[in-house]
């Protein structure tokens, strides 16, 4: 048995939160509990300024969008460009 | 050399009549009983080595293209097996051989690349007995993962019986005081009686490793249906794990995640590194080696290689769960083979999850 370094990516950052969604014990499981269901990876929503989201999580009536960041990333400015998704039924 | 299907049927039919009569008459076998093992393969028969550990086998076909004939040699010793390949995944090797010698030849044989034994675990021998009469079973439970001196002094390191009855009721019983006073209860092999109207048609010792003896029987036929029954509920298993791999696939909206990872409950906590080093260290009976490539006290992250196919895998250890990720294409018996080796060997009241609940 070999132990290597510690690593901690954007990958790990992505599966911890792929987790949420899980119905596992072990797990924190809270976006389970509230109803979400993981739906795609790095969804492709075709929205101008591209915007990138890593995860999108649906329950019935909702989406939930997650940006997965590491470090020091500012994540407010693309906070906005969310609102120009339309949503159609 | 036995020739075809119908011809190893009837030898086998000769040696439970013989058996029969004896037992009637003396109280004893006169043959040694007609024993089937069933192995997971992925391979086909001429992918299989033809020497190993000192063993040199010889494969005769017969006229049934799917059985053939195993001549085995070791120094003097000389036996024969007939490996019945009609199901692609799981082989029926047939014998009326010395146990401890096939016991022997099965251990190595079945830890060749590509080929396994069965790892059913005790839910899965209590799925067996409910739909006939379970007259016994036995328990063959070993500490292996922490020495004597690491247990707790309500910890158990060894635990072996064996239970032959005529009726069902002291079996259930002696199980239900074992479960309730948390003694290991991981059931080694379970004996099961087909009964028709006074007339038995077999009683069969199933142990947990897919090896099942005909302790007594008339029909020959109805071993071979039970055993093929066995298969069916394992290989029915094995497609819900399978199905349950994890998967990435591309769509126009973005990747799809299939799938979904395995949850193993502890019933309670243990040191995880020293699970882990026992663990994936590449021996038997878990077959598996792996590095730890993250750590937290309470937490290690375990890339790995299954040694029985060579396929990848990933686990996290906690002190009281474990995750284990399989990839696309490995193979499901690592959930059988890990979950089955912690029951025996670690922890009876240990359970496993996929996202529906208990797998087992």
């Amino acid at each position: 048995m070999t132990n290597t370094d510690q690593s901690f990516d954007h990958l790990d950052i992505i599966n911890a939160v792929l987790g949420l969604a899980y119905n596992f014990e072990s797990y924190p499981n809270h976006l389970f509990k509230a109803g979400y269901k993981l739906s795609r990876i790095e969804p492709i929503i075709g929205v101008p300024d591209s915007i990138n989201p890593d995860i999108l999580f649906m329950s019935e009536n909702m989406g939930l969008f997650a940006e997965c960041k590491g470090g020091k990333f500012k994540t407010g400015s693309n906070l906005s460009r969310y609102d120009s998704i339309q949503v159609r039924h | 050399m036995i020739k075809s299907r119908s011809e190893l049927h009837k030898q086998m039919e000769r040696t439970i009549d013989a058996n029969l009569r004896s037992l009637e008459e003396h109280g004893e076998y006169s043959e040694y009983n007609v024993k089937t093992n069933i192995i997971e393969s992925n391979c086909n028969i001429d992918k299989i080595p033809l020497t190993f550990d000192g063993y040199h086998i010889e494969i005769k076909p017969t006229d049934d293209k799917f059985l053939f004939g195993l001549i085995v040699r070791k120094n003097s010793q000389r036996f024969v097996l007939y490996i019945d390949t009609f199901f692609d995944r799981y082989w029926k090797l047939y014998n009326m051989e010395n146990s401890e010698t096939i016991d022997k030849f099965m251990d190595k044989f079945t830890n060749l690349l590509l080929l396994d034994s069965l790892w059913m675990p005790h839910q899965m021998l209590d799925n067996i007995e409910s739909t006939l009469v379970n007259v016994g079973f036995s328990i063959k439970f070993k500490q292996e993962i922490f020495d004597e001196d690491e247990l707790g002094e309500d910890d158990i390191s060894q635990l072996t019986m064996r239970l032959w009855s005529r009726g069902t009721k002291p079996s259930k019983n002696l199980f239900k005081l074992l479960h309730e006073n948390n003694y290991p209860s991981t059931k080694t092999s379970t004996r099961v009686l087909n009964i028709d109207d006074n007339n038995v048609k077999f009683l069969d010792e199933v142990f947990f490793d897919g090896k099942i003896t005909v302790n007594k029987g008339t029909d020959i036929e109805e071993h071979i249906r039970f055993v093929d029954k066995i298969i069916d509920d394992y290989s029915d298993k094995m497609k819900e794990i399978e199905n349950n791999r994890m998967s990435l696939t591309k769509s126009a909206c973005g990747q799809v995640v299939g799938g979904s990872p395995f949850e193993i409950k502890f019933s309670k906590n243990y040191d995880i590194y020293h699970l882990a080093e026992k663990i994936i260290n590449s021996t038997h009976p878990f077959k598996l080696w792996g590095v730890i490539h993250d750590q937290t006290d309470d937490f290690l992250r375990i890339a790995g290689v299954d040694v029985h196919t060579g396929d990848k895998f990933s686990m996290d250890l906690m002190q009281k769960y474990g995750r284990l990720y399989l990839p696309e294409n490995a193979c499901g018996n690592m959930v059988f083979r890990l979950y089955t080796n912690i029951q025996h060997y670690l922890d009876p009241g240990v359970m496993i999850f996929d996202e529906h609940g208990s797998v087992f």
